[in-house]
């Protein structure tokens, strides 16, 4: 085995694959840091061009890429408040209020160094893992990936923020969504009104993008501000040297968030989309002395940027030895292994050890690399918190909406994304927290098939005695106890610290606008009440879930309303009428430029379905430049040529995405 | 007179052979063909179509690029609607995809694609087999199914898959008591259900046995190769796939001849006929009504030269283990008129078979 490791290493050293493993990390760095692509996308592009490739060179190319999106995905995290990628969703709750202070570096830093850590973690569990596997994957069968994802269900109430009640509602609509299309046990379309695109479950990064994109770049917007709240000269405490010292001196929560990082990546049907939620919760509760979190904590960005990038490693262990692929890059990767001849399983085990520890060997020094040149490069990236906002946004419109499209290349994402920018924006501004969403969304569908799974196979509930079953099920309840106890925790600590930015950070699920908030959970309670009623002529077996979940939504929403109604009374009372108030309430939440920036994005969806995506996303540009952004009519002219050939360029010639055909062109007869 | 006219005929087909030679290589000297393969990257679809393209591109008349577009989403059917009503027909594009005639024949949800319309190209046949943890039989004994110190329990995609078709009609033509669980997409949810036990039966086809499935459930678990489903031919009798044969897997119909002492009869075996009719493609490679005759010659002489092109077959043998099976033209237009000749009364029977599925 020792030769196998040694010759792994020398693969990788050799004349051509270190040169594809340093393009690899060179495109992973700039992949991830751009919102909506990452890297599946990176892995979908290079896939064709591995073909002709010795294997080594071929997965030093494509995991090199791989590895690396979730170290450079903080930079948007970071810096937007947008996730770079699925994988660093959880890291804007902190990395955001951070840079919002001043302190992007300091976050990056300590993001950069915890992934590289991370990183290395995982590939030497990786190393590790590989002779000792089998016993572990084969305790593990549907029950348990049914109690798994309950468990990950459970995180919902330490990421709910300050109202764990309104943060189960969302993991409800989560789930609902999650119930929309045929993925279920005989493929019946549920939600489907006879719409093509509602076949599907809602693709998570049109969701992610919306929910998390649009909020942000209204306040980019609408404030006409850079990102930090702090003039450059007068940022303190964030330097890139901190955020290494944070990360040496958390060095136990870093090795924690790794562990839970490749054991999320090891089990099916969890993977990226899940793991940084999961890091995050168990760093909100298990972590000691001062709660800052979601107000801008290090220990915020440590434990999720420790565990996505230790993921990789976990997903690579069932993928090689089992054929097994966790998630969908991982499938990917198992299809590239086919197409060079490589069988997952004992091949990959005795006679090619060699290629497995290259693939191993990858992982290490893409990590570490790819961590010290976004440093070198970091105090350059870090600057652009101090840009004005006007800036940023149309290049961010760009991303979010070609990211929404690569989810089913269809004008549905588009729609989608909108809508959920327009629900987050309404979320955020009446402290509706939106992170239990996503979790729902990822873990409800996997969680209801399997499910219906075990109760096929051994019976309704004929699997609960099952030992592993029943290990998990006392974790959940140690979860929800400990979960419990941080509530308590927290609310004898006030919301606010000294801190004399709260007010002007993104605190999610902060702010508080009761008019608002009750008119949303009227929104959420109509979706559950005609949910649950369509529900009822689905299958028996289809309509059970989406039945209990609605009954769930209903309950909880009027225990919310009841409290929203006496808030919103006592907010009344300050006024002649409730109209006034109501005019009071939209005012105090910016919802008049809010909504005016929601029509805009709505104009060019509509845009993108008359005249294609590329001129309706320069036109976006050019206009919002021009009349948002007070720009010269020249400036925004050039910039917008930039936004259209840079999607002429990558999305269309390098990575051949198809683009929607302008309706445009069928009115006048020019072909589909 | 009958020479003069058959050579003056020999010679207008030969003056013609090459201007449509001509015709197909010009048409797509330069050009690029868009190949929409209707699941995710590295999926079985996606990698044999992957393994595909280079070589097509390069035997196509006119060496065009050929790209791959993943266009998944409903099962496969967003594709197959997009190639039947929207996809542009100047021979840009073509469906690289599995052919989902009884989806289209059973009137599925949210099928609006028809391939009476449509112009096929060629395709390729799978070898359909299944995996059955050894402790369903006893001594290892094919024809012991059932009797085994485990229980049967069939791990389905969904009632209306081909493959859980199969599976099905085979078991109901042994008569032998089965569960059926449909829901298992995925190796991710097949193999380690398999593996601790869950579920003992795993339809699949030869090439997703030889590139996944064999190390984890044959050599490193308990799992051995089932049952060859076989062909049926012209003429009504099921001949057996060679490959499996050479590893000793008998035919479903051999198993039947051992358990009941005669060949197999009946409705469900009516049905497996048809349902092999229906299936004799695995993948199929369409073009949308009107694509220009250039076009399509070109990509046929690129498709029928592919089971013959030595660096395709290296390929493809190390990809997924075995010698290509490709249906040229000929046979794929047979297969494509196929789904036209069955009757009502089969339409209705897989109809009630697949709601039976479903209880």
């Amino acid at each position: 085995m020792f030769d196998a490791v040694l010759i792994g290493l020398t693969q990788v050293f050799s004349w051509p694959a270190i040169g594809y493993l340093g393009f690899g990390i060179f495109l992973g760095v700039w992949l991830g840091a751009l919102p909506g692509i990452g890297g599946v996308t990176g892995l979908i592009l290079l896939l064709p061009f591995t073909h002709t490739m010795e294997p080594v060179s071929a997965f030093a190319l494509m995991l090199g890429m791989f590895a690396v999106t979730t170290t450079s995905d903080t930079i948007a995290s970071v810096m937007l408040g947008i996730p770079g990628t699925v994988a660093s969703q959880a890291t804007i709750l902190d990395g955001y209020p951070l840079a919002q202070m001043g302190q992007a570096n300091r976050a990056l830093g300590a993001a950069y160094t915890c992934s590289a850590i991370g990183g290395v973690i995982g590939a030497v569990v990786l190393m590790f893992s590989l002779p000792v596997i089998k016993p572990i994957l084969t305790l593990f069968s549907t029950p348990e990936f049914f109690m798994l994802s309950l468990l990950g269900i459970c995180m919902v109430g330490s990421l709910s923020g300050s109202s764990v009640t309104k943060g189960l509602v969302i993991g409800a609509v989560g789930m609902m969504l999650g119930t929309i299309g045929e993925e279920t046990f005989n493929a019946e379309a549920r939600y489907y009104f006879g719409i093509e695109y509602m076949l599907n479950t809602p693709p998570l990064v049109a969701v992610v993008l919306g929910l998390f994109a649009i909020p942000e770049l209204l306040e980019l917007a609408t404030k006409n501000t850079s990102i930090s709240r702090v003039p450059n000269d007068q940022s303190r405490g964030g330097g890139m040297l901190q955020g290494i010292r944070d990360a040496i001196a958390n060095w136990w929560l870093v090795i924690k968030g790794s562990v839970l990082g490749v054991y999320i990546g090891m089990l099916p049907g969890l993977g990226a989309s899940i793991v940084d939620w999961a890091a995050y919760g168990m760093a909100v509760q298990t972590t000691k002395g001062e709660n800052k979190f979601g107000r801008g904590d290090i220990r915020g960005v440590i434990a999720p940027e420790s565990a996505n990038n230790a993921q990789r490693g976990g997903a690579l262990i069932p993928t090689l030895t089992f054929g097994i692929p966790g998630d969908f890059a991982m499938s990917i990767l198992l299809g590239a292994m086919l197409i060079q001849g490589l069988r997952p399983g004992v091949e990959m085990l005795t006679t090619k050890l060699d290629i497995t520890f290259a693939m191993i060997w990858t992982l290490i020094v893409a990590n570490i690399a790819s961590a010290i040149l976004l440093m070198i490069l970091g105090r350059q990236v870090a600057k652009a918190i101090f840009v004005d906002g006007h800036l940023l946004v149309p290049v961010v419109i760009l991303f979010v909406f070609m990211g929404s499209w690569l989810g089913n290349q269809s004008m549905g994402d588009l729609i989608l994304m909108w809508i959920m920018g327009a629900v987050g924006l309404f979320m955020k501004r009446s402290g509706w927290p939106r992170p239990p969403l996503i979790i729902a969304l990822v873990l409800g569908p996997n969680m209801e098939n399997a499910l219906v799974l075990s109760n096929r196979v051994y019976g309704t509930l004929g699997w609960i005695d099952r030992t592993p079953s029943l290990v998990i099920g006392v974790i959940i309840v140690l979860t929800i106890g400990v979960t419990a106890l941080g509530l308590v925790r927290t609310r004898r600590t006030p919301l606010t610290t000294n801190n004399s930015l709260d007010g002007k950070l993104s605190i999610e699920g902060a702010e508080r606008n009761p008019l608002i908030g009750i008119a949303l959970a009227l929104f959420f309670l109509a979706l559950f009440v005609t949910a649950g009623i369509l529900a009822i002529d689905f299958h028996p077996t289809n309509r059970q879930y989406p039945i209990a979940t609605s009954a769930v939504g209903v309950a909880l929403l009027t225990i919310i309303i009841v409290k929203e109604a006496a808030a919103a009374r006592a907010e009344r009372r300050a006024f002649a009428s409730y109209a006034e108030a109501w005019r009071a309430a939209l005012d105090k939440a910016g919802m008049g430029l809010g909504l005016r920036f929601v029509l805009w994005i709505a104009v060019a969806v509509f845009g993108a379905w008359l005249i294609g995506q590329k001129l309706a996303i320069a036109g976006f540009i050019l206009a919002y430049l021009c009349i948002w952004g007070k720009r010269s009519p020249r400036f925004a002219l050039i910039y917008a040529a930039v936004g259209y050939l840079f999607i002429e360029l990558f999305y269309d010639r390098t990575m051949h995405i198809p683009f929607q055909h302008p309706y445009i062109l069928k009115l006048i007869g020019g072909g589909a | 007179m009958k020479l003069v006219k058959s050579l003056a005929l020999a010679a207008v087909a030969v003056s013609l052979l090459p201007t449509a030679t001509a015709g197909a290589a010009e048409f797509y000297a330069g050009k690029k063909i868009t190949c929409v393969v209707p699941y995710s990257p590295g999926g079985g679809t996606d990698s044999f179509f992957r393994v595909v393209v280079p070589h097509l591109a390069r035997l196509i008349p006119g060496k065009p690029d050929v790209i791959i577009n993943n266009m998944s989403g409903a099962g496969g059917l967003k594709a197959n609607n997009y190639a039947s009503n929207e996809m542009p027909n100047n021979g840009s594009e073509m469906l690289c995809a599995p052919w989902l005639s009884i989806a289209q024949l059973t009137k599925r949800k949210g099928v609006r694609f028809d391939y009476s319309k449509m112009r096929v190209v060629g395709g390729e046949s799978a070898i359909n087999t299944a995996i059955i943890n050894k402790d369903v039989l006893v001594g290892g004994d094919r024809t012991t199914i059932g009797k085994g110190k485990q229980p049967l329990v069939v791990a389905g995609l969904s009632p209306s898959s081909t493959l859980d078709l199969r599976q099905r009609l085979g078991l109901d033509v042994l008569g032998v008591k089965y569960k059926y669980v449909p829901g298992y997409r995925g190796s991710a949810k097949q193999i380690p259900a398999f593996l601790s036990g869950e579920v003992s039966l795993l339809g699949l086809n030869y090439g997703t046995y030889v590139s996944v499935m064999k190390s984890p459930l044959v050599d490193q678990g308990p799992g051995m190769l089932w049952v060859d489903y076989p062909n049926i031919g012209a003429d009504g009798g099921a001949s057996a796939n060679a490959v499996l044969k050479n590893q000793g897997v008998p035919a479903l119909d051999e198993v039947h001849m051992k358990m009941h002492g005669k060949p197999p009869s009946g409705q469900h075996w009516e049905a497996y006929k048809v349902l092999d009719n229906l299936s004799s493609m695995g993948l199929s490679v369409w073009l949308p009504a009107g694509t220009p005759d250039a076009a399509f010659n070109a990509l046929k002489a690129g498709w029928e030269a592919l089971p013959n092109d030595a660096a395709f077959k290296a390929a493809h043998e190390k990809a997924f283990g075995k010698a290509v099976n490709f249906v040229n033209y000929k046979g794929a237009l047979t297969a494509q008129n196929a789904v036209a000749t069955v009757k009502p009364d089969m339409v209705k029977f897989f109809q009630d078979y697949i709601a039976q599925g479903e209880k």
